[in-house]
């Protein structure tokens, strides 16, 4: 059963894809920075329990992005995403100077992660609408990312809600990514198996014609609607 | 016996790895250098010149010689960027200083931004090789003009070369690397770094 499951994923999850994690401190504007990129638009948004998954296409490359939700208690579960993913967007709220310790704290402590050796690094130095946000070079010393030396990184200015900065990253990512494609884009079964247990407990997950992956709610109306943010968020036992 | 073995192939075989800090203000074209680099060494893998675009962090680029390993740090040469150069300085084996040798109106900031690299004491002793890139370019002017323009003098505690480069299509780029390589391995900088990582790695 879990090989079916195994060769369902590696099928859906084609070799074209890059798997991105979005992470950060909760209110720092992943989520909509997630519907920004995939549907253009700001939507009003909840604290993420779990997660929301979306396919980006851009450049060539389909991002699968995985929003995972940034409350202290649930950032233990971020590693259970970490296996087979080739990108780390991490998010700062460059206006909550009160917290960029915390936010360097777990930045570092994610990077120390044996399975993200292989990630790149793209910093969002996020809400620069608002103001006392610190800027690029400010937000580079707060969270010390020069200590990063053996992977590459990049720092953005954005603004979620504005629409600034997000796809120069993704310009930069895809870039990137397309270097060193090949070394780091085979599937993980473990890995899916993981996506798999979600799966079945709170969405469909489809291949339309086009061959494009579809994620279908199968509680809730609107599959736009977080389709994975679950107020009964229950995290897979196999991974902690 | 095995051991006494390996650690001989080890000795006659291990190439030395050394790092090489891509410095420059922005728009000298580092990290086309570093592409470039890239498909010269590992044959087609960099990217084209036309999909570079400013680099706000690092770029790596990882080449391999016939008698050395090298990894190349790309920093941003943005103003508010160059603050984190210095974080990358104490563990560098040697500098590239890149210039735009087609655009004078560039040479003021390159030559001081160089100044303040060269006094920094984390890289004393560090060969610099200073490029003077974009050769491509009409109007550009060559490695022994840049250096008469540049004109300086402290430069001459450390093993240093200008090398006329064109980043776009490749010229003078070997010949630069091997110099570099040639002045790393017998730069007393480097005995001091494997020294260090040594002290480090018994720890």
């Amino acid at each position: 059963m879990g090989i079916v499951f195994t060769r369902l994923f590696s099928s859906l999850f084609g070799n074209r894809e890059a798997r991105i994690l979005v992470l950060g401190l909760d209110n720092a504007g992943k989520t909509t920075i997630l519907y920004r990129l995939q549907m253009g638009e700001v939507v009003s948004t909840i604290p993420t329990i779990g997660f929301n998954v979306e396919t980006v296409q851009y450049n060539n490359i389909k991002f699968q992005v995985w929003d995972l939700g940034g409350q202290t208690s649930i950032r233990p579960y971020w590693r259970c995403y970490f296996p087979n993913t080739q990108a780390i967007i991490y998010v700062v709220d460059s206006s909550d100077t009160d917290r960029l310790v915390t936010a360097k704290e777990e930045f570092h402590a994610i990077l120390e992660e044996d399975e993200l050796k292989g990630a790149v690094v793209l910093v969002y130095a996020n809400k620069q609408d608002l103001p006392g946000a610190l800027d690029d070079a400010a937000i580079t010393e707060s969270l010390e990312l020069h200590k990063i030396k053996s992977r590459q990184w990049a720092i953005f200015k954005t603004s979620a809600i504005k629409g600034e900065g997000l796809f120069e990253g993704l310009d930069w990512l895809s870039n990137t990514l397309t270097i060193i494609a090949g070394s780091v884009t085979h599937s993980n079964p473990e890995a899916a198996n993981v996506v798999a247990f979600f799966l079945m407990n709170h969405c469909w997950m489809v291949n339309n014609r086009a061959g494009a992956t579809l994620f279908l709610a199968s509680q809730r109306d609107n599959p736009h609607s977080l389709c994975f943010n679950s107020r009964s968020f229950t995290p897979p036992v196999n991974c902690l | 016996m095995f051991s006494l073995f390996y650690g001989l192939w080890k000795y006659v075989f291990t190439k030395d790895e050394f790092r090489v800090l891509i410095l420059g203000v922005d728009k000298a074209g580092k990290t086309t250098l570093l592409e470039k680099l890239k498909s010269i060494y590992l044959k087609g893998e960099g990217l084209p010149p036309d999909r570079v675009v400013p680099t706000v962090g690092l770029n790596i680029g990882r080449i391999e010689d016939a008698n050395a390993k090298l990894v190349f740090w790309d920093l941003g040469g943005q103003v508010g960027l160059r603050t984190i150069w210095e974080k990358y300085y104490e563990e560098a084996h040697a500098i590239m200083f890149v210039i735009d040798a087609a655009t004078a109106s560039s040479f003021e900031d390159a030559k001081s931004a160089l100044e303040k690299v060269i006094r920094h004491e984390h890289l004393r002793g560090a060969p610099l090789l200073i490029v003077a890139n974009k050769q491509d370019l009409p109007g550009v002017i060559n490695d022994e003009e840049l250096a008469k323009f540049l004109n300086f003098k402290e430069l001459d505690d450390r093993p240093y070369m200008f090398q006329a480069v064109s980043a776009y299509d490749g010229r003078g780029i070997k010949s630069g690397i091997d110099w570099l390589v040639e002045q790393m391995e017998k730069s007393k900088r480097t005995e001091t770094l494997r020294a260090r990582a040594g002290v480090a790695g018994s720890i």
